[in-house]
């Protein structure tokens, strides 16, 4: 099977399911697989569902659950039946849960909530069911550390200090600081709600809640099981991606040629449009921007799939202590494209600036 | 249908997040790791008091992120939902699989730093 078939791994058309969802639920099947979750199915005990874990044939649960997880989890990276197998999966994680007290945590419910619902995907009615599981959880969220009178006066920090590995830190934090980081939290969850909600206020509230989360891993040091690689997975279906409009102009004698042509090899889903050209360094022309070298780059790096899922492939499997690197390069990334959309800002108002202090010289 | 059924879903985790607050728990209530239970957990049948490593087993992975022995007859551990789900779950299992060892389970959390609170089941 080569780079271009139809059931390679890094494609992401040409199914039953958009892009942007079909690529969300490669990361997560990814994840779950290599984030040894298979072996973390439980045998029934202490199910939510009374009875369920008395009946006899409950041993061979897990074997059943087990075998239905890989099965689908590798259909769907190798788009065969993939909205099926995303039901599967999905269904599988849910039941799971159900059969198990034990085994319910917020990543796995999410995770197999968003799986199952990308297998009722349905055209007609779009990405509206994922985009509202996500604004769910947001609200869900919000509402609780809000209600919850610890969040409010900073109590949680107070007790979080205690128990994670920087206490000595946190009792240099004057009291009066505590209440500020709660309300901080609360206010950023509910933007991030309230952004997801709002059309135009889509892609700013998924760079927030990135960094947001991204953050919450460098202080804590932990993914929170699948939590990290799902949600942000998720936040694919309120983005219009990939961007397809695309054109990659690139020098094939150019000392990048190497990269660009592995990147020109990748772009199996003819993501750009790619022209060479014998004078051009390589440059990414969009709409209304045009991004050079290392911008131009990060710019197909960012629309590519493989480029996800790559990184899901060598995070997922890190013991949970190497996760700050994995985390420290997305901050560092949100940084390059904060400062980015930043200077395109400012490009037009310096020029501008510029151009008036030439006049009233000349005037002079 | 497919449709439908995703509705339904949703609907259902949208009511948790609210029914959910009228009492002490917060299954499928969207409050992820939104707080810290530092608990102590001993266990006792008859007169003989549970080994840690024996209560580490009559509860398997019930005891959130870290929980180990930390005496030979108790196990701590730091719990992140609320403490009721802690106690749903002993209770759960001291009502089924152990309804005949007449257990005695003391559990002592403190919830966010708060001052200790005592549960005792008598089974």
């Amino acid at each position: 099977m080569g780079l271009e078939s139809p059931h390679s791994p890094l494609r992401v058309t040409g199914t039953s399911l958009p892009p942007a969802v079909l690529l969300a639920v490669k990361v997560m099947a990814l994840a779950f697989l290599l984030h040894n979750q298979l072996q973390a199915l439980p045998a029934p005990f202490l199910s939510f569902v009374p009875g369920l874990d008395s009946l006899p044939a409950g041993g061979i649960l897990p074997m059943v659950l087990q075998a239905a997880c890989l099965g689908a989890g590798l259909c769907i990276l190798f788009n065969l039946w993939p909205r099926l197998s995303s039901l599967v999966l999905g269904t599988a994680i849910l039941i799971a849960i159900l059969s198990s007290r034990t085994y319910l945590e917020n990543n796995r419910f999410f995770t197999g909530s968003f799986l199952f619902l990308a297998g009722l995907y349905s055209d007609r009615f779009g990405l509206s069911l994922l985009r509202a599981q996500v604004i769910v959880l947001y609200f869900g969220a919000t509402l609780n550390k809000f209600l919850e009178p610890d969040w409010r006066s900073g109590q949680f920090f107070v007790a979080f200090g205690q128990v994670s590995g920087y206490h000595s830190v946190y009792a240099m934090i004057p009291d009066s600081v505590f209440p500020i980081i709660g309300w901080s939290v609360i206010l950023t969850e509910a933007a991030i709600f309230g952004g997801l909600l709002i059309p135009a206020l889509r892609r700013p509230a998924v760079w927030l809640a990135v960094g947001y989360h991204t953050s919450l891993l460098m202080i804590s040091g932990r993914t929170f099981g699948l939590f990290w690689f799902a949600l942000l997975a998720s936040f694919a279906v309120f983005l219009d991606w990939p961007v397809r409009s695309g054109e990659v102009v690139f020098n094939p004698a150019s000392a990048w040629r190497l990269a660009t042509a592995s990147l020109h090899r990748l772009d199996i889903d003819r993501i750009f449009q790619w022209t060479s050209s014998p004078v051009a360094t390589l440059t990414v022309l969009g709409k209304t921007t045009h991004r050079r070298g290392f911008a131009g780059l990060l710019t197909i790096l960012l629309n590519s799939p493989w480029a996800y899922l790559a990184f899901v492939a060598v995070v997922a499997p890190l013991p949970e202590h190497f996760a700050r690197l994995p985390a420290l390069l997305v901050l560092a990334v949100l940084g390059l494209l904060a400062a980015d959309a930043f200077l395109r800002r400012l490009r037009p108002l310096l020029v501008q600036r510029r151009t008036l202090v030439q006049v009233s010289g000349s005037r002079g | 249908m497919g449709t439908a059924v995703g509705v339904g879903f949703l609907l259902f985790q949208l009511g948790a997040v609210f029914t959910q607050h009228l009492g002490p728990t917060r299954y499928f209530a969207w409050a992820p790791n939104d707080y810290v239970v530092r608990y102590r957990l001993t266990v006792r049948e008859g007169d003989r008091e549970l080994a840690a490593s024996e209560i580490l087993a009559r509860y398997r992975h019930l005891y959130g992120v870290s929980a180990g022995a930390t005496s030979s007859a108790s196990v701590e551990g730091v719990y992140e939902n609320p403490p009721q789900q802690l106690i749903d779950q002993i209770l759960q299992y001291e009502r089924t699989y152990g309804r005949k060892d007449h257990a005695v389970v003391t559990l002592t959390y403190r919830l966010d730093e708060r001052a200790p609170v005592d549960w005792v089941w008598h089974g």
